[in-house]
This record gives C-alpha cells, sequence and structure tokens, in this order.
C-alpha cells in the first residue's frame, strides 16, 4: 500500500508539481489510516454522493494550499481513485473556458460551448477520462480499485435509469396509453356532468375490467358515484374503462361487461368479444362511434400504428439515410409506417409536419423516393393494410395515398416534395417526382412560389446546368417513341410525342392502330427518345420523320437498307447528335438500353462473358471426352498433338490468363506443331478423317431431323405465348423439355466434332507456327486472333456462292498451298458444322453442300473458340447492328474486355460482308412463317439458348413487355417501356379470345 | 424592427437538424467562425444557450455582443431568428 501510495504520489508529482503539497499530505496520511482503512471503506462510499454533490456545484471551492488538513486527509484518505478524481476535478475548476476546451480537446473528446451550466459537466467528463488514462498508465494497481468500481457502479446506475425510462415508453399501448384515455373520457364525462342537473347522484360510474381477467370480473361490481374513485379504480386494475351512467343498473350491466362492452385497444388481439357500441348511452357515443368504427375497421389487419418514436426515430433516420433495405423491412413489416389514419401519409418530422416524401426530397434521396412510390404503388402493399377490401377499391386508396405523398404542403412553407427536391436542387428527386403523372407542378407554397420558381433556392453553389436540368424536368417530359409490328410486317411507326401526365384517353390516342381490327399487327415500342421536354420531344420528333435536308440522302438510305433497325438507327444517330437520351429494345439483352452508353456497354460485357463461359462449359466437357476417346485407340504422339492444340484453343479463348502462360503455351504448340508438319503429310490426316465422315452425316441428319422436330413444336408455341402470358408460360415448358433433348443429342455430334477440331487444329497450328516461327511472341498472337478470322472471312465468300459449285472453288484456289487450301475448305465446313448446331432452320439447305466438304476437312477447335458472336459461333446482323450502336465509343479493354474482343472480331470483317450478314429473325422466320415474335428468331439461332439465363423465346417477351420484372427498371416507370407493358396487357385481354 | 430576411426565411421554415451556425440569421462567417471557436458551431447549439437565457431577445442579444463582439443588428437579427423559430416548432 505504501509502494502504491508512493508511486502515485511520484507520478502526480511528476505531472502535477501544484499538488505535491497534498501528495506529501497523503503520504503522512497514508500511515495513519493505514490500520483502519477497510472499517472506512463503506463510510466513504456513503460519503461520495455527497463528495460528488459538492463538487459539481456551481461555485468552485477557492482552492488555496491552506485548506484545513483534516479535509485533505480525508480526501486523501477515503480512498486513491476518488482523492485523484477530486484533484484533477478541482485542478480542472482553476482553469479559464479556454484553457479547459484545450484540456478537453487534447483529451480527444468532443468539446461544446463553456458556459456556467455546462462547466461543471464538461470537467467531470475530461476529469473521469483523464483518471481513466491514468488507470491505464497505472497498469500495476490494485484491480479492485474502489474508485473504479464507484464509476464503474455509477456508469451502471445511470445506464439503468435511462433503460428503464426506456421501458416506460415501451408500454404495451394501442393508440394511446391507458392515462390518456382515461383523461379523454373524465374530460367528456365532466361536461356530462355539467349538463346534468344535480338533484341526485344522478351519474354512475361503471368501471369494467378488462374481459378476460376473469379474476377481475369475479370481484364486486364497480360502479361508483363519485369520478374519483372510479378513477382510481380505473387506476387499480389495469386495461379497464369506465363510462358514465344515467342508471345504476346501466352501469351495473357495464362493470360487469354484459353489454356495451368494448376492449381497449390495446388489448384488442386479446379480446375475444366483437367490438360493438352503444348508442343510446349519452351524446358522447356519437362522438365516439366513427372513430371506433373506424377503428374496428382498420383493426382488420392488426397491424398497430407505430408510435411517433418509431415513426421519427426509425423511419426518418432510415430515409435520412437513404438506407432502402431498412426502409423496406420497416414498410413491410407494418405498412401503418407509411399508411397512418385515414390513408395519410404518416408524419415523420413533428412540427413542420414533414411526410417521408418530403425528407427523401429534402434530403436528396431519389432512391427512397423511387422505392416509396413502387412500395405505395404494389398492390400487395396496399392489401397488407386492407386485407378484405376489393381490387378497385384497393386501387382508389392507392391513389388516394400517392397524391397525397405527392403533393402535400408541410405546415411551415407549404412546400410540396417537389418544392423541396426544387429548392435543394436535387434533381434526380426532380426527376421521379415530376415523372409521376400525378405530381401536381405548379401549387404556390407560403409566399406564393411554384416549385418552378425556388429552383435552387438554398443551394446557389449548384450549376447553371443543373438548375436548367430541373427545369426541363418540370416542364414535363416526352418520349418520342418509335412502334414497330411485332413480326416487322408492317411498317414502323414513329410515335408523336407522349407523355405519361397525359390522361388515359389521350394515351391511347397517341399510340396509333391501338384502335382498330384485332387482325392489326401489335405493335410495340421498340425504342424511343427522351425523356425530353415537350419543345424539344416535338422538335425531335420532327427532324426523325424528316431528317434536316444536307444529310436527308444519307439517313434515307439508312432507313431503307436496314428493314429491322433502320429507323432506329437514324433515331440513334439523330438522339447522339443532340445529345438526348435515347434507349433502344434488344431482344438478346432483354431490355431497353442505348448500347452506347456504360449501362449498355455494361449489359454487353455482361451478356458476352455469360456466353463466353457458357461455351467454355460445353467445350470442356467436349474436351474431355474426346480426350477419353482419342487416347484409347490412337498413338500416343497423336494423343499428345490433340491435347496440345486443345489448350491452344483454351488460352485463346481464356483471357484472364497470364501473358507468360500464353507464350509458354504457344512455344510448346509450335515445337508441336512443326513436329506434326515434318513427320506427318496433311493427306494421311485427310485419310484418317474419311473414316468420320459417316458420323457426322449421322449426326447432321439426327439434328435436322431435332430441328424440324423442334421448330414444329415452336411454332404453336410461339404463338400461344403472343396471345396470353399464360399460354406463354405454359409453352415455356415444352420448349425447356426440348432443349434438353437437344442437349441430350448434343454430346455425340460434338465429342464426334471434337476429335476433328483437334485434328485439323494441329495443321492449322503447322501453318501458322511455320509462318510466325521467326517472328517474336507477340506478334504471333496477335497474328493467331488474326489467322481465324481471314479465314472466316474467306469461308464467307464461299459460303455466299453456296449456289456455285464449292467443292470447285476450294479446288481452284490458285496459288496456295496444300495446307491452306485444306484449311479454306476446312472453315467451310466449319460454317457448316455449327451451322448445324446453330440454325436448325435452315440447315437442310446447306446440307448437301456441306457433306461433301466434310469429307474433305472438318472444323477446328480454335476457331470455335475464337468466334463468340452474339447469337452464338457465326456472326449476324445482330453483330452488325450492335457495333453500329456502338459506333464512335472507345471501348476500354480493361472495363469491358468481353466486348472489346467481340468488337475486335467483328471489326475484322470487311464493312461489305459485315451487311451482307443473315438477320437471325428473318432466318427464324423463313421457316416458320407463323411465328410472329421477332424474338423467336434468336432463339432458334444460338445454341446457347439451352442455358437457363437465356432461356426460352417466349418468355423473352412475356418477361420484356409483359411482366416489367422487377429488375427491368432502368428506363423508369413512366416510360413508354412501360405503357407498352399497359397497352399489351389490354391488348392481350382483346385479342385473347379470338386467337385461342 | 428588422425586416424578415430570406435567411430567416428559410430558417424557420424547417427543422434545424444539424444545420450549421452561419444558418441562423445575422451570423455571418466571420461571427459563425468566433462562435464555433468557442463551441458553438451548430445552430441548435445556439438555440440551447437561447433558451438558456428564457427565449429573453434582449439577454441573448446582450450575450452575443459581449462574449461575441457582435453588432447590435447581427444579435437582433439572430435572436428574432430564434424566436421566431421557437413560435413556429416548440
Amino acid at each position: 500500500m505504501e509502494r502504491w501510495a508512493f508511486v502515485w504520489g511520484a507520478s502526480s508529482w511528476a505531472r502535477w508539481p501544484s499538488w505535491e503539497l497534498l501528495a506529501a499530505f497523503a503520504l503522512i496520511g497514508v500511515v495513519g489510516w493505514l490500520a483502519r482503512l477497510w472499517e472506512r471503506r463503506p463510510l466513504g462510499r456513503r460519503g461520495r454522493p455527497a463528495e460528488k454533490a459538492r463538487i459539481a456545484s456551481l461555485s468552485p471551492p477557492p482552492f488555496s494550499t491552506t485548506t484545513p488538513p483534516e479535509e485533505k486527509q480525508r480526501q486523501a484518505g477515503l480512498c486513491q481513485g476518488s482523492v485523484t478524481m477530486d484533484a484533477i476535478l478541482s485542478r480542472l475548476k482553476l482553469l479559464t473556458p479556454d484553457e479547459l476546451r484545450e484540456e478537453i480537446i487534447k483529451a480527444g473528446q468532443k468539446c461544446g460551448p463553456i458556459t456556467l451550466t455546462t462547466r461543471s459537466i464538461f470537467e467531470k467528463r475530461l476529469a473521469q477520462s483523464l483518471l481513466e488514462q491514468q488507470r491505464e498508465l497505472e497498469a500495476e494497481a490494485d484491480t479492485d480499485d474502489e474508485s473504479g468500481a464507484e464509476i464503474q457502479k455509477s456508469s451502471n446506475q445511470n445506464g439503468h435509469v435511462s433503460s428503464s425510462e426506456d421501458g416506460d415508453f415501451g408500454y404495451n399501448m394501442g393508440l394511446n396509453p391507458p392515462e390518456e384515455e382515461a383523461l379523454m373520457h373524465k374530460t367528456e364525462v365532466d361536461s356530462l356532468s355539467f349538463q346534468t342537473p344535480s338533484k341526485e347522484p344522478l351519474v354512475y360510474y361503471g368501471v369494467c375490467p378488462v374481459y378476460d381477467d376473469i379474476l377481475a370480473r369475479n370481484e364486486r361490481v364497480h360502479v361508483y358515484e363519485d369520478k374519483k374513485e372510479a378513477l382510481q379504480a380505473v387506476k387499480m386494475i389495469k386495461g379497464s374503462r369506465f363510462k358514465a351512467f344515467s342508471t345504476r343498473e346501466e352501469a351495473e350491466k357495464f362493470a360487469k361487461g354484459i353489454c356495451d362492452y368494448f376492449p381497449s385497444p390495446s388489448k384488442t388481439l386479446l379480446s375475444l368479444s366483437p367490438v360493438k357500441v352503444c348508442s343510446t348511452v349519452f351524446n358522447r357515443d356519437g362522438l365516439c362511434s366513427p372513430e371506433m368504427e373506424t377503428v374496428s375497421k382498420e383493426r382488420a389487419n392488426s397491424f398497430k400504428s407505430p408510435r411517433t418514436q418509431e415513426l421519427t426515430a426509425k423511419l426518418r433516420k432510415a430515409v435520412e439515410r437513404g438506407d432502402e433495405t431498412a426502409f423496406l423491412e420497416l414498410v413491410w413489416s407494418n405498412p401503418r409506417y407509411l399508411i397512418g389514419s385515414g390513408d395519410n401519409p404518416t408524419v415523420v418530422q413533428e412540427g413542420c409536419r414533414y411526410n417521408v416524401m418530403h425528407v427523401a426530397a429534402k434530403e436528396n434521396q431519389p432512391g427512397i423516393c423511387r422505392l416509396l412510390l413502387n412500395t405505395l404503388e404494389n398492390p400487395e402493399f396496399m392489401r397488407l393494410m386492407y386485407p378484405d377490401d376489393d381490387g378497385i377499391m384497393l386501387q382508389n386508396r392507392i391513389r388516394y395515398i400517392v397524391d397525397l405523398y405527392l403533393n402535400t404542403p408541410d405546415k411551415m412553407g407549404f412546400d410540396t416534395p417537389l418544392h423541396f427536391a426544387c429548392k435543394f436542387g436535387n434533381s434526380d428527386v426532380v426527376h421521379i417526382l415530376a415523372s409521376h403523372p400525378d405530381t401536381v407542378k405548379n401549387l404556390a407554397n407560403k409566399y406564393g412560389q411554384t416549385p418552378a420558381e425556388v429552383v435552387c433556392e438554398r443551394s446557389k453553389n449548384k450549376s447553371a446546368e443543373l438548375k436548367e436540368k430541373i427545369r426541363e424536368y418540370l416542364e414535363g417530359q416526352c418520349y418520342v417513341p418509335l412502334f414497330r409490328a411485332e413480326d416487322n410486317v408492317s411498317a414502323p411507326v414513329i410515335g408523336a410525342p407522349w407523355s405519361p401526365d397525359q390522361s388515359e384517353d389521350i394515351q391511347h390516342g397517341s399510340l396509333p392502330s391501338y384502335v382498330g381490327s384485332p387482325k392489326d399487327p401489335v405493335l410495340i415500342v421498340r425504342a424511343y427518345a427522351g425523356p425530353l421536354s415537350p419543345s424539344k420531344a416535338e422538335e425531335f420528333h420532327r427532324i426523325w420523320k424528316t431528317p434536316p435536308r444536307e444529310k436527308a440522302g444519307y439517313y434515307h438510305n439508312l432507313r431503307k437498307s436496314d428493314l429491322e433497325r433502320g429507323v432506329e438507327r437514324v433515331g440513334r444517330e439523330l438522339a447522339h447528335e443532340l445529345g438526348f437520351p435515347w434507349v433502344e429494345y434488344w431482344e438478346f439483352l432483354g431490355c431497353f438500353v442505348d448500347l452506347s452508353s456504360q449501362e449498355g456497354l455494361q449489359k454487353l460485357e455482361e451478356y458476352l462473358s455469360q456466353q463466353e463461359m457458357r461455351e467454355k462449359a460445353q467445350q470442356e466437357t467436349g474436351e474431355n471426352e474426346s480426350h477419353n476417346r482419342y487416347k484409347t485407340p490412337q498413338l500416343s504422339g497423336k494423343s499428345k498433338k490433340s491435347y496440345n492444340s486443345i489448350s491452344v484453343g483454351a488460352f485463346l479463348d481464356d483471357e484472364d490468363m497470364s501473358l507468360e502462360e500464353v507464350k509458354n503455351r504457344q512455344n510448346a504448340a509450335r515445337n508441336y506443331s512443326r513436329v506434326t508438319a515434318t513427320n506427318e503429310p496433311t493427306i494421311s490426316n485427310v485419310g484418317n478423317l474419311e473414316c468420320d465422315i459417316l458420323s457426322i452425316e449421322c449426326t447432321g441428319s439426327i439434328m435436322a431431323e431435332v430441328s424440324s422436330q423442334h421448330s414444329a413444336k415452336e411454332i404453336p408455341a410461339s404463338k400461344n405465348g403472343f396471345c396470353s402470358p399464360v399460354a406463354s408460360g405454359r409453352t415455356v415448358s415444352p420448349y425447356r423439355r426440348h432443349a434438353n433433348q437437344r442437349e441430350e443429342c448434343l454430346p455425340t455430334p460434338v465429342s464426334n466434332l471434337m476429335e476433328e477440331f483437334d485434328k485439323l487444329s494441329c495443321q492449322d497450328q503447322t501453318v501458322a507456327a511455320e509462318s510466325l516461327s521467326g517472328k517474336p511472341n507477340k506478334a504471333s498472337t496477335k497474328k493467331h486472333k488474326n489467322n481465324p478470322e481471314e479465314s472466316t472471312r474467306q469461308l464467307r465468300k464461299c459460303k455466299d456462292q453456296v449456289n456455285e459449285a464449292v467443292l470447285p472453288k476450294g479446288g481452284t484456289a490458285p496459288g496456295k498451298s496444300e495446307d491452306t487450301k485444306i484449311r479454306i475448305e476446312g472453315k467451310t465446313a466449319v460454317a457448316g458444322g455449327p451451322g448445324e448446331e446453330t440454325k436448325p432452320s435452315c440447315s437442310s439447305e446447306l446440307q448437301p453442300e456441306m457433306s461433301p466438304l466434310c469429307s474433305l476437312n472438318t472444323p477446328s477447335s480454335k476457331e470455335k473458340a475464337k468466334s463468340l458472336f452474339l447469337l452464338g459461333e457465326q456472326p449476324s446482323k445482330l453483330d452488325h447492328d450492335v457495333l453500329t450502336a456502338l459506333h464512335g465509343m472507345e471501348i476500354d479493354s480493361q472495363r469491358y474486355p468481353a466486348v472489346f474482343q467481340w468488337n475486335m472480331s467483328v471489326q475484322s470483317y470487311s464493312p461489305s460482308d459485315r451487311q451482307s450478314w443473315s438477320s437471325p429473325s428473318l432466318k427464324g422466320r423463313f421457316k416458320s412463317r407463323v411465328a410472329s415474335a421477332p424474338s423467336s428468331g434468336p432463339a432458334f439461332c444460338s445454341p446457347g439458348n439451352t442455358s437457363p439465363t437465356f432461356s426460352s423465346p417466349g418468355k423473352y417477351n412475356a418477361v420484356a413487355a409483359a411482366n416489367l420484372s422487377p429488375d427491368f427498371v432502368s428506363p423508369g416507370r413512366y416510360t413508354p417501356a412501360y405503357v407498352n407493358h399497359i397497352l399489351l396487357s389490354k391488348r392481350q385481354n382483346f385479342s385473347g379470345p379470338l386467337t385461342h | 424592427m428588422v425586416m424578415r430576411s430570406q435567411k430567416c426565411q428559410n430558417f424557420v421554415s424547417e427543422p434545424m437538424g444539424n444545420k450549421p451556425i452561419t444558418a441562423v440569421d445575422g451570423i455571418d462567417e466571420e461571427l459563425g467562425a468566433k462562435l464555433a471557436a468557442k463551441g458553438f458551431d451548430k445552430a441548435y447549439i445556439l438555440l440551447g444557450q437561447f433558451l438558456l437565457l428564457k427565449k429573453e431577445c434582449a439577454a441573448f442579444q446582450n450575450w452575443l455582443k459581449s462574449s461575441f463582439d457582435a453588432s447590435s443588428s447581427e444579435a437582433e437579427q439572430s435572436a428574432l431568428c430564434l424566436l421566431e423559430w421557437c413560435y413556429a416548432f416548440l
């Protein structure tokens, strides 16, 4: 103990020299107090509060060295901890406010203003933290340091107190706590008793305990003549209620709970009897009953209305933070967070009566705004609130509350959410609010200003650009849509500027050919420019229809040359030129998107990498199989070769691979292929292949069969899928089944072909390696990439002249080595091979020409791995379209590797080649005229269709147009895309019976 | 009587939340910095002081003038602003 005191004394000595005297006293005192220390402890504890109070008092005791010694002794002796606390405190008292502030900041605490009232609190807090610091320094000090325990205890006490305060709020209450209710009744009763003439005890107070409280029921009947007694009784019996009656019998009846009983709101869940209001007892029932009725009606959903604290603390905080998950959780756990009594928006900020929308608009939380509107407009949400209402009623309610949320002014400045969003320059919120058709955009606030007049009033540093943007949003948002018949049988129509604000009938008027015979093709929105301000939309519409004179020829040509996307291309170029937002529908992505935007590139990238993955997976299975097959019957050298070529193929399609690895593999490949080239005559290879022709032809016919089956099934399916969403849902499954079937058949051809691939790629390698052997590795990689492209180009030529004799052409290729010749022909065969797989619809025509070719050569795996186009392994018009849509975009090879690669491979074709690529949808329709959905076209062609991500043609349309799946949000809710969906669903209802 | 300025209107029309001290009418950057140095960095802290002085504008103005060298017009404006806020929200 002495040692401890000494240590303490020394340390404090060093730190606070002014305290040396007291420390010396303490040292002396300690000796004397040592024996009695333990007896004094409890006393010390008792003494502490008094001590604290003294310290806390506003007048600081003047410190002087002449403090009575006994006082110091007591301080020193009570316990060391308390002494230090006191010591620090009294030291702090001497400081000027500025010094104190410095100290506080040094201790790492926040410092508010130091005034008379706050100073003592700051001092105490600082002292405590200093003490703790000190205690940390003296780690060797006794663990049962009394002051520590003391502090702990006091803080515990505080914690307890605060929690119990919380607990007070937490009573299980309904609308009002019982006291309030009682008070309410009391006042009413008061007024009543004033009215009634006082001859006798005219008023009897019946106190009814809680119904299911049997004990209470068995007690005597609570009927009082004195109101005070009654109130007391009410207080005694929790949950009970009382009522004034003119006769004693009635009061007794009520007290027994026989009639006129209705439970207190807080107990509704427990109550058994239905809520009934007695209308005969006094006029106040007239006042109560509507309220009670609404209560009973709203009770249907058994949600409790959240307390004000919950609304302000939880909901508003979530909104202010923009915490969407918390918001959703809260709101869906209890719809009353959003829907207050009488279907009014809840108030989350008392005083100025803000609702959630105000707060979100003010705090710039566009996400919450959107979420709020979506939630409110979700019938499911309203259903949660009113489980018993029918659909129309729910719709009415939704419209009512959405209107209120959008247009309720606040209490202070009569500002609507739109005012707030404009004032603070939150353009995203303005965008969302202004795009909602129910928003009133010209409400005046307290000072007579409309939202447009207060733009950026409160945030002066926003750019003029932003202000302009907000003004534009406020002007209203128009879209210029482009309609196409779903099967593209009629000419596309450029619709008049359309705005979601317009009323229903105008909407329909602006959508052409909605009124018409059901035989007319269904027009759907394929692209649109917008949102634009009305004037701009008008202008754009005009330009789109009649392009400016100087460019008219060009645009006209564009339009005429490309039946499927010509008008889109014109619109796209115009929109980009003018800087207007532009989106069009891409079937393969299943959404409206502007491909030249970052978002579009992202989508494309996702799609391509997904496709690649699929391809890889397919190939891997193929590889394995071919491996096994190869190894057993063939020579070891050959198997080695095949392995090698596969690895080369693999590296080509694996882009994550490091350059070094690529180099290694390539070196290896070159070595091997050189060996092959020297040792093996190509003809023998071809000879070897001869034996495989049969199998290939077999698979070809199998495929053809499958495909014809497939298309036969597909036609009705797509037809059905077209008419009603239900049917399309059903037809999905046959297609899927079918897809499985196809997959089942696939392994055989694939594995067969794989063998051929391997062989052929050996040859390819030979040529490539020989030609490149002298060049550095990097260059060789490039060459490798180019090689297949080159050859495919040649192949395209061959294919274009498919009516001519292919064999002669291949054979007469002059000036080329035998190897190359074979390669060219090989490519043709490649085209045939995958063509069979991928395009069943056209395979039948191609097959005759292909079979002779097959005898000569077979596809290469390298090629297969390389040429990943949007719809499989073959370039199609879609690739061309997408390329033009991407026109002028710098593609970041780091961010969008797959798009970059695709871009490279597509651009390797000459423009004229690209233009001759056939449209997938045309092909799709070639076989099945009846199948009118354009999206069924790509479905036919792509082999990757079997994967779940790109599942079925019918579904595609359904997802994009009819379902509007939750993730389909990018163009916003009130865009033509959305209207499309409405229109389509209406149309489906309309035409459904006819086509069935 | 000082005319109600736009700043005052803005301040009074909303809950003060976490607004900085300079959002209070009559307190410019300079005075705001002085106040913030003494710990009055938020509007609500100044409101606290105002309330502690029992919403007495005269006392509050004196306090502002004596401790922070505020001009009398500044003091008057801020006192009025806080008073109006109290009317609206308390």
